[in-house]
């Protein structure tokens, strides 16, 4: 008998409420005291084929999901069809015996357990209808987990009271006697229960709106953006809290305008961000490098799927990293990161606008579906120590006693102390041509190599020696993978699975990628015993950075390009193989 | 105010001699000191190409930026800092080629900006192709055989999408222009001021001579600015006559006017130095 450890997982059509039944089954489990991750699995359609939630579940914390599933909620045939090859053996399948074709008898000679339960008898029997169906598949979940209906009850009320008083009626009643024919019928048959545990109150929220509260604790207070999976909801978070926030939030026509609002807000003093994916990196490519020759900050999220072009829009990849890093004409510093948690997704993008005003430079926080998509528990944020850095910026009162203030003035740091429109005394005229000192445009070959030194020079002084990397477990192990962004959480998952089995192995995380730490990541390979690069892409871009970088060429890869990301107990099958 | 000169840089421009650029920079700097203006009050937002260059010669803060984008940033700066005059400018090859998209949405969205396009019918930085407004059958590099499509009005456009202020003005009149300029600015919403000028270099046909035979003033006739379908009746009109002056007032209410966030200030004037994320993260729990 296991308590507080599953894998769950509701699969339906789209537009048949599965998102909604994973994440209330996630807040659940969540204000029940336990550990959740939590995956969201939709085709880029709006109603018919199969969507998918699954949620671990633990007492500890949860790094990311398995293949192999303890329970499914089939809310159609077509779920289980999908999905019974990664059913263990015990595991349960739920689902409507009123509606469904399949047969039970099939299911148990194949070593699962098939709960089936009258789902449109119940139904009608509250008085509902088919959108009642799957809070009748959470109540049996739970009944058949034996987790005591009194401790779910007030979330449920919860999730549904903006509906009415009768809507939450309606599905206390449909979870009820769910949940109480699943226990009856089926409990003592499953080895798996859940109970509450004593535990802090937590979060649950996905990498997207982690972002969204670090830039809003950074002072963010533009932001425009374009509709584009999977950074849409960075938008619409933002849209949903303007007003409290005190901000402006902008669907702007395209995603060129939308880059263009935030560089013109940006020049004109407000912190400012916009969010994409690949595709709308790609628009938005000019103006990176205008926010590069004007020496603009500018804080971009490009949340990548994969590619190429149109790709697979709901999906998950790591493959821009080398467009990101090279990204418009020409050649001028920027700031890259690439956050691997939630934790970090929070911070760096609090980071992001103290480094693109310190700097004057582009800041991109590279993410992805995974990252941005998955919802995680994690208690709130300690925010103590944030603090804003607005860098070199000069007011009123110093131009006022400057003679002849110069815009981009060759400083040994680089850096230029910029000033905002609406200043006394600060007048000038930012230009995308080369320009001189003053920002006049500038065609002399001294000015102009000067210019470029200045520039690139900037982030020089970023010491990204110890922030820009991190190392996961003891680099006495026989084996280290190398990773970076959101397979974190699959390394990790896999790490942990792996020392249950005695075997250690160690994880080299890359989280800045320009600048690069390029010394200590040399150090940290070259004492490594073997090395395996873990990417979620066909051309194993961060391993090609390394080597740019350091030299080091790491030649065992394991990639994965399916437009799916690593699975713990896959990549750990994997690694197990190497070994 | 004192100092006539403040909008006056020390570097002159690089226009050719006679180019309809200088009119127009005289007419802006007219109105800027009309409407009493202090230099670091005002933001110019600008394209590519030879008009494009404009900011270096006016002293107020400016971004000379990207081809056909001066429109998104203008917004931009107006929406961080509304308390800013802020003005977008380029030329018809800025504006209606590359720009084009960003123009209709300007003027649905109706922030507070007045957009300023010189409009000669080419490209002129780039030596002379045929821009949106040139004739049909004009013979550039890249139209040899002369150009195949048509010519669009431009005020026409701005009316059917929402511009809230629509004129077309002369450079070879400054007074007028300037008059224009000033009212453009104090019109709450998008003013929009397209204004015919000569190149000199790559367009040389429209001439001033050859305009002159053609303006006329729309207030000089019984114009109802007011009335959207009238006006647009007037910019489609085809006479030999060219009218310039105003041609739309709206009253609809500016994109500001619709963020209440905007009442208590400037977004650029928030304290931002210790922001409290609490309440939002117990909305997560």
């Amino acid at each position: 008998m296991m308590t507080n450890e599953l894998s769950f997982m509701v699969g339906g059509a789209a537009g048949a409420g599965i998102k909604t039944a994973g994440m209330i089954f996630a807040k659940l489990c969540s204000r029940a005291g336990l550990h959740v991750f939590g995956n969201v699995e939709y085709p880029s359609i709006i109603r018919g084929d199969h969507n998918s939630y699954q949620v671990m579940v633990s007492r500890k914390r949860v790094f990311g999901h398995t293949r192999i599933l303890d329970v499914l909620l089939a809310l159609d045939d077509h779920s289980i069809a999908l999905h019974t090859d990664e059913i263990r053996s015990g595991g349960a399948v739920v689902y409507d015996v009123d509606k469904s074709k399949i047969d039970g008898i099939e299911l148990e000679e194949r070593g699962m357990l098939p709960v089936g339960l009258p789902f449109q008898s119940i139904v009608r029997k509250v008085g509902g209808g088919q959108r009642l169906l799957n809070t009748v598949g959470i109540g049996a979940t739970m009944g058949l987990l034996r987790f005591d209906f009194d401790a779910i009850a007030p979330t449920l009320e919860n999730t549904f009271a903006r509906h009415g008083p009768d809507a939450v009626n309606q599905n206390l009643d449909a979870a009820r006697r769910a949940h109480d024919a699943a226990a009856e019928g089926f409990a003592d048959r499953f080895d798996i229960t859940l109970q509450r545990e004593d535990a802090p109150k937590r979060m649950l929220l996905t990498g997207n709106e982690a972002v969204a509260l670090g830039a809003i604790k950074a002072g963010v207070k533009f932001y425009a953006g374009y509709p584009m999976t999977p950074s849409s909801s960075i938008l619409n978070y933002l849209a949903t809290h303007e007003r409290e926030c005190g901000m402006v939030v902008k669907h702007a026509e395209d995603e060129i305008s939308a880059v263009g609002m935030t560089l013109g807000a940006s020049f004109a003093g407000a912190r400012a961000m916009t969010a994409t994916s690949g595709g709308g990196f790609s628009l938005m490519c000019e103006f990176v490098g205008l926010a590069g020759m004007t020496e603009t900050p500018l804080v971009i999220v490009e949340s990548q799927r994969p590619g190429p072009s149109t790709g697979l829009p709901t999906r998950t990849e790591q493959s821009d990293l080398k467009f990101v890093l090279s990204i418009s004409q020409g050649e001028f510093p920027r700031i890259v990161i690439a956050p691997g948690d939630l934790q970090e997704s929070f911070r760096f993008a609090f980071d992001a606008f103290n480094l693109a005003e310190k700097y004057q430079t582009p800041v991109i926080l590279l993410m992805d579906k995974h990252l941005s998509d998955s919802t995680w528990t994690l208690e709130p944020f300690d925010t103590s120590g944030m603090v804003v850095d607005r860098g070199a910026r000069l007011e009123e009162a110093p131009l006022a006693s400057m003679t002849d203030y110069k815009r981009y003035a060759f400083t040994e740091s680089g850096i230029s102390p910029r000033v905002a429109p609406g200043t006394p005394g600060g007048a000038f005229c930012a230009t995308s041509d080369e320009h001189d000192e003053e920002g006049a445009i500038c065609e002399d070959e001294s000015v102009r190599s000067k210019m470029m030194e200045k520039r690139l020079r900037k982030i020089d002084s970023l010491d990204v020696s110890k922030c820009g990397w991190k190392l996961h477990g003891d680099n006495e192990a026989e084996l280290m993978i190398v990773g970076w962004g959101s397979t974190t959480s699959a390394i990790r998952g896999a790490m942990n699975l792996l020392a249950n089995g005695g075997t250690s192995i160690s994880f080299l995380q890359v989280i800045y990628m320009s600048p690069f730490p390029s010394e200590q990541v040399a150090e940290v390979l070259a004492k490594a015993n073997r090395v395996i690069a873990v990417e979620n892409n066909a051309t194993a871009q961060l391993a090609a950075v390394i080597r740019e970088n350091t030299g080091t060429q790491i030649e065992d890869v394991l990639l994965k390009y399916s437009g799916r990301q690593w699975l713990v107990d896959e990549l750990a099958e994997e690694i197990q193989r190497r070994l | 105010m004192e100092n006539a000169t403040r909008f006056n840089t020390i570097a002159k421009p690089t226009w050719c001699p006679g180019c309809g650029n200088f009119g127009i920079q005289s007419a802006i700097k007219k109105a800027l000191l009309s409407l009493d203006l202090q230099p670091y009050e005002v933001a110019i937002s600008s394209g590519i190409g030879c008009s494009g260059k404009i900011p270096h010669w006016i002293n107020v803060y400016g971004v000379h930026g990207l081809h056909g984008r001066a429109l998104p940033v203008a917004a931009g700066l107006k929406l961080a800092n509304h308390k800013l005059v802020v003005i977008a400018e380029g030329g018809d090859g800025d504006g209606y080629s590359e720009g084009m998209g960003h123009f209709i949405h300007a003027c649905r969205r109706n922030v507070d900006l007045t957009y300023i396009v010189h409009n000669n019918g080419v490209y002129g930085l780039t030596t002379g192709q045929v821009s949106p407004t040139g004739d049909r059958g004009f013979a550039s590099s890249t139209t040899p055989h002369g150009v195949l499509e048509w010519p669009f009005e431009p005020l026409a456009l701005a009316i059917s999408a929402g511009a809230n202020f629509v004129a077309r003005g002369f450079s070879g009149d400054t007074k007028h222009l300037s008059g224009l300029i000033a009212e453009g600015i104090r019109h709450r919403g998008f003013s929009f001021i397209d204004i015919r000028q000569v190149c000199v270099s790559f367009n040389p046909a429209k001439s001033y001579k050859w305009y002159q035979e053609r303006i006329c003033k729309i207030e000089d006739e019984d114009h109802d600015a007011t009335d959207r379908t009238k006006a647009a009746a007037a910019v489609l009109r085809d006479d030999e006559c060219l009218p310039v002056g105003v041609f739309y007032r709206g009253s609809k209410p500016a994109h500001e006017d619709g963020l209440p966030q905007l009442a208590a200030g400037a977004l650029v004037e928030q304290n931002i130095t210790d922001i409290d994320v609490h309440t939002l993260m117990d909305e997560l729990v």
